[in-house]
């Protein structure tokens, strides 16, 4: 039996009587269990597609069986070790560069004076995350073609060849411009949990630190950033779970054939075997996914439990 | 927590489960059905758009065919339409198969070949209904070996009618093609034998396609025919460069890999494609690794060196094979591009444009290799054309087990759906109404849309039968397709055959110009030529292979980059590499389908 730490010992609640108790709270939860039942449980027998021919008309029972056939087909492709390659670069780009990103902006936005213009500025961060990756891709298209505002700067400033930028086979362009992308699409929307964070953090505790003369720089190392160090082991822990699954939608939107060796991961690669040729192939890309699945958790898994051990928080 | 709040929840907690499993039914599109034996639904792939209304049962058309009786019992058909969301066609049709809740009847562009319908027990067998009940459609069969192969199948040497597909009087128009500047030529260039300059231009204002000219090409013809005429072109177009001094553009775009998987150009090098061709001798092969397909690299090689090809084709992968460069193309800035209808004759002049000024298009044939590799590559006839097959039938429909479970009646239906191909059946569904129909059909689209005279009045013109309605022919929207029942098979009239829309015979030329060659040497696609799934799948995947290699590596070739198509080893090291995705092994699968099918036979 479990004590706290003054010893007393919790009193037994059997299932039957919390629920007797809470029971609204348990019909609060229903609905989201049977959600999660549906559309999270209940598909994932979909992963035996992995394993099939699959064929529609056949279904699930009817597909003729073919073992490890699609992972095969999946690993052994030319082009699998380049998207690895590309898709473990931008991941790690993500995990760090793109990381790290949001949570300075939080710091940048608890700095400032003027509510009015926080708000403001904030608000505008959050827009283009509403925006279509269609749509920012288009616009970026244009940013960084050959007569593109980008492409010129850098031309101008930098002396680089006036080209078309996504065009380039020079590590990392590609790489750097779908990171940025992905910044100044996110940074607003991924900093909100880090500003209500900072916002937690007790205001006695800098009224102290500046009354010993502490600056405002000072405050946000000493103060804030432990203060919030809890909520950004968190946000890492679920980044490096997702960090692999590379924005397939963008990458596909920005390659183009001979940038594949520079930007090809593991989603446009299996995209273009599974759905670029005459029929679709759905044991090919279930396999992908699977693959992909069981990456993303053994990361997420092995990130937590190296959060636990090193920073003594973690999220389960 | 107080009883009230608890009661709330509990409430809102009923309505959230009750909206939830109403969204889970699925709708249940055969609930109607089961109402009556003659009310049938029918999935179709596409609506009838917003424009005009949401439901195709408010199709004139169709309602003025539900005033009617049909079959032996004289009973009224009414036919409920389901319709996908736009984009969700696929995933809704799979989610038909998927949850077994099939309509009473489907549209075939979406499904799986006929031969997989029936062995799957999806749809039913019509052969005893077709010769009971569809005396018409039975003649269009017997008729038509194309329209025969594309409905029935061979089950156990036996034959099956095992869908109602359209069947249209010619093929249709290609929806894009090749089109050239003819007003540059007329400005620009001389006749190639007396070094005469060019005279014409436009005959009537405002009828973009009223023009007149004296050109003349090397070969001799009034239109390019050959790539020599298309050089002698580009040669011209440098000309009008220079005097606009336009120095930022080039001669002609083309689709980012550099090719056409279905043919298109890369076909006016001695035939075929990148894919499954067939040759004139019946036998299957490789288009990827012919003389045919390097002649046509070597070409584009050349273009590209000359600066007559587009230095960032390469880099338009967000462009439509159709619409590449629309920037560039709709500033007047390019002399030649693969493009669709509405950029055809003088409709690009823009008057915020200054270089569409007095543009006149014309559409192009494939043209005729008769400059580059060796001779077997040299005037041989394109056979592959990426705009489009040379097939005048239609998206089969097929009666689906759910009729039969559902208890419908079938020889009605049958009865009905036959009406379509007669010839008042056959005008209602691909012209539209008259004044008189129109008024029985219950429906004031007609009156509300302007056509007070319906959508034709009859013609003896020619060949003509229909003079469409000005206002229908004007109609730059989808009109005249809210005014026909086409969604439903049956035989079709067409534009340019019997039906008059009083378009330019400039226009006509331009549009028969870009099916001037028939699609003969790539079966896919080809009406009812299907491949088992079994073998399906190990073709597409090779298929797909192969095609990535092509896309990511042919551009290598044009550019020069690293490779040289002059070179016999770079080329030979690119048939190993094609070689190694066993091709071989493909073609050894598909001969036998192309035979059975009697596809190109010598």
């Amino acid at each position: 039996m479990a004590k706290n730490k003054n010893g007393y010992k919790a009193p037994k609640v059997t299932w039957k009587r919390d629920f007797q108790r809470n029971w609204v709270v348990y019909l609060f939860f229903v609905p989201i269990l049977v959600i999660q039942i549906i559309f999270h449980y209940i598909p994932m027998f979909g992963i035996v597609m992995a394993f099939e021919n699959f064929q529609v008309a056949k279904g699930f029972f009817g597909s003729p069986f073919v073992g490890l056939d699609n992972f095969k087909e999946l690993f052994f492709g030319a082009e699998f070790p380049n998207a690895i390659k590309n898709t473990v670069l931008i991941g790690l780009l993500k995990a760090t560069i793109g990381f790290i990103a949001p949570i300075i902006f939080a710091f940048l936005l608890s700095l400032l004076r003027s509510k009015k213009y926080k708000r403001t500025v904030q608000t505008l961060s959050y827009l283009p995350n509403f925006v279509a990756a269609v749509i920012v891709a288009a616009i970026l298209r244009e940013f960084v073609a050959k007569d593109g505002p980008i492409t010129l700067l850098f031309h101008n400033i930098f002396g680089t060849e006036n080209m078309n930028l996504l065009a380039s086979t020079k590590e990392p362009v590609f790489k750097l411009i779908y990171l940025f992308m992905g910044i100044w699409q996110s940074i607003g929307w991924g900093s909100i949990m880090y500003v209500s964070a900072i916002a937690t953090v007790s205001g006695d505790l800098h009224e102290a630190a500046a009354i010993d003369g502490a600056t405002r720089l000072q405050r946000l190392f000493k103060i804030t950033l432990p203060c919030i160090l809890p909520t950004i082991v968190m946000m890492m822990v679920l980044n490096v779970g997702l960090c692999f699954s590379v924005g397939f939608d963008s990458i596909l939107l920005l390659y183009m054939p001979s940038t594949y060796p520079v930007a090809d991961c593991v989603y446009t690669y299996t995209y273009r075997y599974a759905f670029g040729g005459a029929a679709p192939n759905y044991g090919l890309s279930s396999a992908s996914g699977l693959f992909q699945s069981v990456i993303a958790t053994i990361l997420l898994v092995g990130s937590n439990n190296l959060s636990r051990k090193m920073v003594g928080s973690s999220l389960f | 927590m107080k009883a009230w709040n608890k009661i709330l929840v509990a409430a809102l907690m009923l309505v959230f489960g009750a909206a939830f499993l109403t969204a889970c039914s699925g709708g249940g599109a055969g609930s109607l059905s089961e109402s009556d034996d003659t009310w049938f639904t029918y999935w179709i792939y596409s609506g009838p758009g917003s424009s005009y209304y949401y439901e195709y049962e408010e199709n004139p058309a169709v309602m003025y065919t539900e005033t009617k009786t049909w079959g032996p019992e004289n009973k009224y058909v009414h036919i409920d339409y389901a319709t996908p969301a736009p984009g969700s066609e696929q995933d809704e049709y799979q989610r038909m198969y998927a949850t077994d809740s099939l309509t009473d009847l489907l549209d075939g562009v979406a499904t799986i070949s006929g031969l997989e319908m029936y062995t799957n027990g999806y749809c039913i067998d019509l052969t005893d209904y077709v010769n009971q009940y569809m005396p018409n459609y039975k003649k269009m069969i017997e008729e038509n070996d194309d329209l025969k192969k594309a409905v029935t199948i061979n089950v156990d040497g036996e034959e099956k009618i095992v869908s109602i597909a359209a069947i249209n009087e010619k093929p249709g128009d290609a929806s894009f093609g090749f089109i050239y500047r003819r007003d540059w030529l007329v400005k620009y260039g001389t006749n190639p034998e007396t070094g005469a300059a060019f005279t014409g231009g436009f005959t009537a204002e405002g009828d973009p396609d009223a023009w007149e000219d004296d050109v003349v090409f090397p070969s001799g013809e009034t239109e390019p025919v050959y790539i020599s005429d298309w050089e002698w072109m580009f040669g011209i177009y440098e000309k009008a460069f220079a005097d606009l001094n336009i120095t930022d553009s080039y001669m002609i775009s083309m689709y980012y890999p550099g090719f056409t998987w279905s043919g298109g150009l890369c076909s006016s090098f001695g035939g075929g494609c990148p894919s499954w061709c067939v040759g004139e001798d019946g036998k299957v092969y490789y288009g990827g690794v012919t003389d045919a397909f390097r002649t046509y690299l070597e070409c584009l090689n050349s273009w590209y060196e000359k600066g007559w090809l587009d230095p960032a084709f390469d880099q338009r992968t967000a462009d439509a094979h159709y619409q590449i460069d629309q920037t560039s193309v709709r500033q007047g800035l390019v002399p030649m591009w693969y493009g669709v209808q509405s950029t055809l004759g003088g409709r690009m002049e823009n008057a915020t444009q200054e270089l569409t000024k007095g543009i006149y298009t014309c559409g192009a044939r494939m043209p005729i290799n008769d400059v580059y590799g060796p001779d077997s590559c040299k005037n041989v006839i394109p056979d592959c054309t990426a705009a489009g097959g040379n097939f005048k039938n239609g998206a089969p429909l097929y009666v689906t087990k759910k009729a039969v479970e559902h208890g419908k009646d079938i020889a009605t239906l049958c009865a009905y759906l036959d009406y379509f191909y007669t010839e008042e059946g056959a005008a209602i569904r691909s012209v539209g109404l008259t004044a008189e129909q129109a008024k029985a059909s219950g429906s004031t689209f007609y009156e509300d849309q302007g056509l007070t005279n319906g959508a034709y009045t009859p013609s003896s013109e020619g060949e003509f039968k229909f003079k469409l309605d000005s206002i229908l022919a004007n109609d730059s929207g989808h009109l005249w397709q809210a005014c026909k029942a086409d969604k439903l098979p049956g035989y079709g009239y067409q534009i340019g055959k019997s039906i008059d829309n009083g378009e330019n015979p400039n226009l006509r030329h331009s549009l028969d110009a870009w099916v001037y060659y028939p699609n003969i040497g790539l079966p896919m696609g080809a009406p009812g030529f299907v491949i088992d799934p079994e073998d399906s799948a190990i073709m597409d995947p090779i298929h797909t292979k192969l095609l990535n290699y092509l896309t990511s590596n042919a551009v290598n070739f044009i550019k020069a980059k690293g490779v040289d198509i002059h070179n016999d080893q770079d080329w030979a090291d690119w048939c190993t590499m094609l070689g190694k995705y066993n091709y071989q092994k493909a073609l050894d699968i598909y001969q036998p389908y192309v035979e059975a099918y009697g596809y190109r036979q010598p």
